[in-house]
């Protein structure tokens, strides 16, 4: 699954460790959802929904075959 | 969310990816001793690392995503070596026991009936150390190459 975070991260300015802090998850966490090497669970998509202030949909984006 | 004063830290959270790396070279050093034999101190000690890092990246619940989903992974590939070890004896439990219908049939009584059983199937040890070494691999590897939907 594709995603939006290092786009939506950097237009803020935030660092991945910042990101990581409001999301309560290591920067590990969020440098891989970033890379594509993880796709987050329903709640962590949930909390990064809320953290950017936007509709899940919009950040997470499903590949075509 | 409410302010929970146990939960770990960032800091805390990054350290844990850590863990299994010591586990995976201690459990490289375990199947070495295993195999060449370093000796009492070196068995012990890898021993207690080992059994330490697995303890705690197991039953620790308080990781973050990224972390239980690559223990998942890590799940996986150690039940699987358990699960390969004992279907092979399985296999070879059939094969000894065609061997003994056939010694039987031609010779018309039983054969040696230990002679049939490899030493290594009954070797817990070494399956706590394979296992081990699976999990532990399993880790990294999907550290490495990512963990997909987990």
């Amino acid at each position: 699954m594709k995603n939006r975070l290092k786009v939506l991260r950097a237009e803020r300015d935030w660092s991945q460790a910042e990101l990581a802090g409001r999301l309560d998850v290591s920067r590990q966490a969020v440098n891989a959802i970033e890379t594509g090497k993880h796709d987050p669970s329903l709640g962590l998509a949930f909390k990064i929904s809320r953290v950017f202030d936007m509709p899940i949909e919009t950040i997470f984006l499903e590949e075509e075959d | 969310m409410a302010y929970d004063p146990t939960a770990p830290s960032q800091e805390e959270q990054s350290h844990a990816y850590v863990l299994p790396w010591i586990g995976l070279a201690a459990n490289g050093v375990l199947l070495a001793d295993y195999t060449i034999g370093f000796g009492q101190g070196v068995d012990t000690a890898s021993l207690a690392i080992t059994g330490a890092m697995i303890f705690v990246t197991v039953f620790a619940h308080r990781y973050d995503d990224y972390f239980n989903g690559l223990r998942n992974v890590a799940l996986r590939w150690g039940m699987a070596v358990i699960a390969l070890y004992l279907f092979a004896g399985a296999v070879m439990g059939f094969l000894n026991g065609g061997n003994i219908l056939g010694y039987w049939a031609a010779a018309g009584d039983l054969p040696d009936l230990a002679r049939g059983n490899p030493g290594f199937m009954a070797d817990g040890y070494l399956l706590a150390i394979l296992s081990g070494l699976a999990y532990h691999l399993g880790f990294a590897v999907r550290r490495i190459r990512g963990t997909g939907s987990a």
